[in-house]
């Protein structure tokens, strides 16, 4: 009887293996890189040896990459796999805007080629297997992380030593082996009154209603310079499946890869994304590491593009974080900045501190910790998510007891200025591009505006004018718009 | 003569040099995106294509001549009938339709655009106008025409069936949307899922106001005069009862407050509903002890009915999700 009762459970065991219901063996033995078949296509001594995490300073760059902690971090090898599949290209950088960029793209596990061809000439990017007449080439690294099905290898190479205000056109992969050519392009020399746009979408998880990649065509369709992006743009961070359908959404013949290999998307940490080890591994940002902070230095982060700053917060962080070790770096990181050649600062974080009664109540941690930073450096915007609907607050300056204090007000609910000051903050929440859409009210004294759906905004700057432009990502019908001038 | 000379070279070549500055400035990529820029915001195409095309001519590797490229694509693949029709169309996109008479003229000048993809991004704009006006027949129209459009891309044809569905709800009832989407094959996708949410929603909201009214109905007769006894307020409000209201009603709140304020409001409407249905009960209990098994067994069915209503009823008021139901 007993026999008969082993052998069931023996039976069921292994048909929960043979279905990948539960492991019955050491889960590590399948990503463990020194069994992998696919870094060693040889089965020999193939490939660059394997490392946990790289910290390398690419050529001509001036600045240091350093990767997570990974199965295996390679710098580039021409080592191919089977399939020769490579996709997800897009951009993102992690220097200067107007000098440098870099290309982030997945490769099929075991492939280690990680190289970029560019140059200003599309035709003879096209044409080139590797660096000469008018092709560049840069080298980078290729990480391995995930189990199973979610085994993935991300590829990063990071261009330097551009002109500002340049097109380039350029290829991944490795020789033999590359993608179609895309071409990007630099940002105006800092402080350049050259003018520039960028979008501002967030919340994209679960991607109702198509809602992602339409509004990626639609900021694509406005030839936006770049993407500022309000977190939460997947459910469940660690999920690699989610970001894969992220990258990959499209909508008709428009894929996000269209918009994405063009234009750098710079996000900010959701509650959802969490920190996870994919969102490091997928995107470039500015490192300048903070002790204390998490990710390499890519927790949080600021840059420039033309006339105006950039600082991207972390908010899903305990409170002794976020009120101490990052309001310490935001400080600093304004303090830095010249107002007379960057008039314009933004800031973007996840959760808003001023929303007015729709599903998720405000983040006061942050308004204590970081609103009178925001108020001592006179910041323009602030640009959240969280709360999927659209909000727009009346310019803030100050705080009585926890509470907004107004600012004045000039018409439509624009900040007035003072010596090219603004004397009150506008925030912001941005958020739906897929997410279930929330309820929200304007009855809050801090309220400008808002409504209840899906939202992206096209910010333009001409030297020291701004128009804000949010649409509705659906039918992309106009729904508020404010100019400034400074 | 030679001083007079001299002046008037002087002046040529000053001349001269405005002339190439004014040239210089003509063709700063700067100047001209910004002039087209204006030209688009002000609904002048024709002004902002030139723009845009001297642009790429003149520096066609620069930043602003690969944004041009964009811009003057966009343009071109939505002039099928001339640039009249796109700048109509970009006025109610960026200032809205606004009256149903100004809706209802526009929607009527879209139906004779050429066929093509303007057309059809009218139609979604003339649809969602409808409904913002609350006009469930003209939104339904307008969202019908755009089905029947040639060439509808996959995401069109899926707006356009979802917008039919949100006038049918507006017209009908969310069931009548959400069984419009189950007969398209719909039954996936994000609106199914609310109205279908909204159809189950409205009668349970129904159900749980009526075993709240009853259950209050029926603790105030069957427990009569009683009420005004204070032995039975004296019971009903023991140390243990009333500790053990409070904790169920304030403790979720208690947990949320620290550990999830952002769920303190839902909690707490969760333990303002309840506390007052518990109380109720408690007393109606002390009060009805003289009265038959029966109706205390029928009083106490009634009673754990409507403390699920209200919670449900709380809950959808705190914002909550309710997904119990599948």
């Amino acid at each position: 009887m007993r026999t008969k009762y082993l052998a069931i459970f023996l039976a069921f065991t292994i048909g929960c293996e043979t279905y990948g219901i539960f492991p019955i063996a050491d889960e590590d033995a399948g990503a463990d890189p020194t069994q992998d078949a696919g870094a060693r296509p040889d089965g020999g001594d193939a490939g660059p040896p394997i490392q946990r995490s790289l910290s390398y300073e690419p050529a001509g760059c001036g600045y240091t990459v350093r990767t997570p902690e990974v199965t295996a971090a390679r710098p580039s090898a021409d080592v191919f796999a089977e399939p020769d599949a490579l996709d997800m290209i897009h951009v993102g950088w992690a220097g200067p805007a107007h000098t440098t960029f870099a290309v982030n793209w997945r490769s099929s596990v075991g492939t280690l080629a990680s190289r970029v061809l560019y140059g200003t000439e599309r035709a003879a990017v096209e044409g080139a297997d590797g660096p000469g007449a008018g092709v560049l080439e840069q080298l980078g690294h290729s990480m391995d992380y995930g189990r199973r099905a979610d085994r993935t290898q991300t590829h990063e190479v990071h261009v330097c030593g551009l002109t500002p205000s340049t097109t380039y056109y350029y290829k991944a992969g490795g020789p033999g082996h590359w993608s179609p050519v895309f071409e990007t392009r630099t940002a105006p020399a800092p402080g350049s009154t050259e003018p520039f746009s960028f979008g501002i979408t967030g919340d994209s998880r679960n991607n109702e209603e198509n809602a992602w990649p339409i509004s990626q065509r639609r900021l694509a369709e406005a030839a936006i310079d770049f993407e500022i992006f309000t977190g939460d743009a997947v459910f469940v961070g660690i999920n690699q499946g989610e970001w894969v359908s992220w990258l990959g959404a499209r909508d008709g013949a428009f894929t996000v890869q269209d918009l994405l290999s063009e234009i750098p998307i710079l996000l900010v940490n959701g509650n959802h994304d969490g920190l996870a080890l994919n969102y490091f591994t997928q995107f470039t940002f500015p490192q300048e590491e903070t002790p204390g902070e998490q990710g390499q230095g890519e927790e949080w982060y600021s840059f420039d593009y033309g006339n105006a700053h950039f600082v991207m917060l972390n908010d899903s962080t305990t409170d002794t974080v976020l009120g101490d070790i990052e309001a310490n770096w935001l400080r600093q990181d304004l303090m830095r900045v010249d107002r007379a050649r960057t008039p314009w600062v933004f800031a973007v974080h996840h959760r808003p501190f001023y929303t007015c009664r729709s599903n998720h109540e405000p983040l006061i941690a942050a308004r204590t910790a970081w609103q009178p930073i925001f108020d001592e450096f006179a910041v323009d915007f602030v640009l959240t998510g969280h709360n999927h609907v659209y909000e727009r607050s009346q310019p803030i300056r100050g705080l009585q007891s926890g509470e907004a204090v107004l600012a004045p007000t000039a018409a439509n609910g624009a900040p007035t200025y003072a010596a090219g000051e603004p004397t009150g903050t506008v925030y912001t929440v941005i958020a739906g591009a897929g997410a279930d859409l929330y309820e929200v009210s304007t009855d809050c004294a801090t309220s400008f505006t808002g409504q209840a759906v899906r939202p992206y905004a096209v910010v333009s700057i001409d030297d020291r004018t701004l128009r804000y432009q949010v649409f509705n990502i659906l039918n992309g019908a106009m729904i508020d718009e404010l100019m400034l001038t400074k | 003569m030679t001083r007079r000379l001299t002046w008037l070279l002087l002046l040529v070549a000053l001349e001269a040099r405005a002339q190439e500055q004014e040239q210089a400035q003509a063709q700063d990529p700067s100047t001209l995106y910004s002039r087209a820029e204006a030209a688009e915001r002000a609904h002048e195409l024709d002004e902002a294509l030139a723009s845009y095309r001297a642009l790429i001519e003149a520096a066609p590797a620069h930043r602003l001549a690969s944004r041009a490229r964009r811009r003057v694509q966009w343009i071109e693949a939505r002039s099928e009938g001339g640039l009249d029709d796109l700048e109509a169309t970009m006025r109610v996109r960026d200032r809205g339709a606004g009256s149903t008479a100004e809706i209802a003229a526009f929607e009527a000048r879209a139906l004779a655009f050429e066929s093509g993809l303007l057309r059809r991004e009218a139609l979604a704009l003339i649809g969602e106008a409808w409904l913002e006006a609350g006009d469930a027949r003209g939104a339904e129209r307008a969202f019908r025409n755009l089905l029947s459009q040639e060439d509808l891309t996959g995401g069109e044809r899926v707006l356009a069936r979802t917008g039919i569905a949100r006038a049918l709800a507006m017209r009908e009832g969310a069931a009548a949307g959400a069984h419009f989407l189950e007969q398209e094959g719909l039954h996936e996708t994000p609106t199914h899922t609310s109205l279908a949410r909204e159809a189950r929603a409205a009668p349970l909201r129904i159900a749980a106001i009526i075993a709240i009214a009853v259950f209050i109905v029926m603790a105030l007769g069957l427990s009569g005069r009683e009420l005004t006894s204070r032995a039975v307020w004296r019971r009903a409000l023991s140390p243990a009862r009333v500790l053990a209201g409070l904790y169920a009603a304030a403790g979720p709140a208690l947990i949320a407050w620290r550990y999830d304020a952002e769920a303190l409001d839902t909690l707490a409407w969760l333990g303002a509903g309840t506390l007052v249905l518990a109380a109720l009960a408690s007393l109606a209990g002390a009060a009805t002890s003289g009265r038959s098994r029966g109706a205390r067994a029928g009083l106490a069915a009634l009673a754990v009915l409507a403390h699920a209503g209200a919670g449900w009823l709380a809950l959808e008021l705190g914002g909550a999700r309710l997904s119990i139901l599948p």
